[in-house]
């Protein structure tokens, strides 16, 4: 394994361990409360925080962090208490941010320099600041989850029903979505804005059809993002293309094997108990 | 205290859009109540009792829950409701579904007492052996007694039911009454139906609701008024044989 050699293959493989423990907490939720799409209107709208951080000359990754609680915040309330309808209003913050994200840009004197790897992702020029970063926003994550476990559980499962026993759902309902903010920007260095949904949600898919317990889907989604995340990494290092791409497309290749092998071994457990 | 008033509506008004649902709504619920929520399908019935649980503010009237808010009274009400509002292949199985009706509040942890009470609200309901199984591996009529259970694991002093029948079969469904009956000497219960007749002999009072409350009081004087709720005859027996509502109707 010679390339773990080189610092920036470490702490590339640091970052695929920091990023996936994030997603495959943050990633169950989103799978299994099915806001899958809100997600990926929170990842593009960051794009406006990425252009801030260049107008402003601070590292986009700083200003993006809440400039996404911020989208995330809005869309949550906009799809709750308004009358218009959710994917509207989800389409509409998606394109307002990346818009703004783009003026943002323009009006930054001389040129955006790695707003490519913003877009699309690059694990391997990642900085050891952005590291601690990661680091923080993991902690942040766990704290959460560990605190209000049983009421995202609750809320997730049967929201009206949860409402009545007394769990402030909508409260609990913005946090959640404020830790897929906090994971988004975590995972652009990683994959870029573009593909981030993918790897929020691909690994507890996969996942979710071999358990239904939750925190062996949380455990074993993260593992499972871990895994495969380094393993792409790899390939693209043996086959010099995009990491972010390439991690990507791994994903969705053990995803569609995950389908089968799930249907094979619920025809041979069938077989059995004849 | 067995007669105090544990739940008072006054004046309610409910619209959906430009289209009213309940019209101008009062009536209260007693401590020892077992009552019967009747009336025709878009009669209003489960917007009731959203109302009462503070799921659907009224657009006048006032709602009070053990002198409280909704918000605030119905911590003490089992809920059962009328359509499943959840996905069948969430990680979950019928033990942790149960014990969910047990939340008491923020970071508190589910006790022993909690998980005791889920256990015993499961054999109430014959489902105990299956704690452990995923909701997806359970019938329809398996999957409504989770939720009874569910309801009363809380052990609420208020219990609402919506149309808790559905998709149990008949001979599950006496010993459910039966089951409602038992709890009724704990609690208030409230059932939302539109078939009364295989609830009449249980109930003590019938409520009759299509938009406009036709009549609130003991299930003998409710014939007539039943006639108008539905606007169609209705036979009702008070003290026999199951029997259905929506019967002949006159050409």
């Amino acid at each position: 394994m010679e390339i773990f050699q080189y610092e920036f293959m470490r702490n590339a493989v640091i970052a695929a361990v920091l990023v996936n423990i994030a997603c495959g907490i943050v990633g169950t939720y989103v799978v299994i409360k099915k806001i899958v799409f809100i997600s990926g209107g929170i990842s593009h709208a960051a794009f406006g925080g990425i252009g801030l951080g260049y107008f402003l000359g601070i590292p986009p990754i700083v200003a993006a962090i809440p400039f996404s609680l911020i989208s995330a915040i809005t869309i949550g309330l906009i799809s709750k208490r308004s009358k218009l309808s959710e994917d509207a209003a989800i389409g509409i913050i998606w394109a307002v941010g990346m818009a703004s994200g783009i003026i943002f840009i323009n009006l930054t004197p001389g040129y955006a320099p790695d707003l490519f790897s913003y877009l699309f992702g690059n694990i391997l020029t990642i900085p050891v600041s952005d590291l601690y970063i990661m680091f923080a926003m993991d902690l942040i994550i766990i704290l959460i989850v560990a605190l209000f476990f049983k009421e995202f559980y609750a809320i997730s499962f049967d929201e009206e029903f949860s409402t009545v026993t007394g769990i402030p759902n909508r409260i609990l309902y913005l946090v959640i979505l404020c830790m897929v903010a906090l994971s988004v920007v975590v995972l652009i260095r990683i994959v870029g804005i573009i593909l981030v949904i993918a790897l929020l949600t691909i690994p507890s898919s996969i996942c979710r059809q071999f358990t239904y317990n939750m925190k062996k889907l949380i455990i074993s989604s993260i593992v499972t993002g871990i895994i495969l995340t380094i393993t792409g990494l790899w390939i693209s290092y043996l086959l010099d293309l995009a990491s972010g791409a390439t991690i990507i497309l791994l994903l969705a290749l053990v995803f569609l094997l995950s389908f089968f092998i799930k249907k094979a071994v619920t025809a041979v457990r069938r077989l059995k108990t004849r | 205290m067995k007669n105090s008033i544990i739940v008072d509506l006054k004046n309610i008004f409910f619209y959906y859009g430009e289209t009213p649902v309940l019209e101008d709504i009062s009536f209260s619920i007693k401590q020892n109540d077992f009552l019967a929520i009747i009336g025709p399908n878009g009669g209003g019935k489960t917007t009731l009792l959203k109302i009462i649980l503070g799921l659907s503010k009224p657009d006048r009237g006032t709602v009070k829950v053990f002198g409280k808010n909704p918000e605030e009274g119905r911590k003490l009400a089992g809920y059962l409701p009328q359509n499943i509002s959840f996905d069948l292949t969430f990680p979950i199985n019928v033990f942790d579904v149960v014990i969910m009706g047990r939340y008491k509040g923020l970071i508190k942890k589910y006790s022993e007492k909690d998980k005791k009470s889920a256990l015993d609200a499961l054999e109430t309901v014959g489902m105990l052996e299956y704690r452990n199984r995923h909701i997806s591996m359970l019938s329809a009529g398996q999957l409504q007694r989770i939720l009874i259970a569910r309801a009363i694991a809380r052990e609420p002093e208020l219990l609402l039911l919506d149309e808790p029948m559905a998709s149990v079969d008949p001979e599950m469904q006496k010993s459910i009454y039966e089951l409602f009956l038992e709890l009724n000497k704990k609690m208030a219960v409230v059932v939302v139906t539109h078939d009364i007749g295989a609830i009449s002999i249980y109930i003590d009072n019938v409520l009759c609701l299509n938009r406009k409350l036709f009549y609130h009081g003991p299930k003998e004087g409710s014939l007539g008024k039943l006639e108008e709720a539905y606007s169609c005859p209705v036979e009702i027996l008070a003290h026999g044989i199951p029997h259905r509502v929506l019967g002949r109707h006159k050409k």
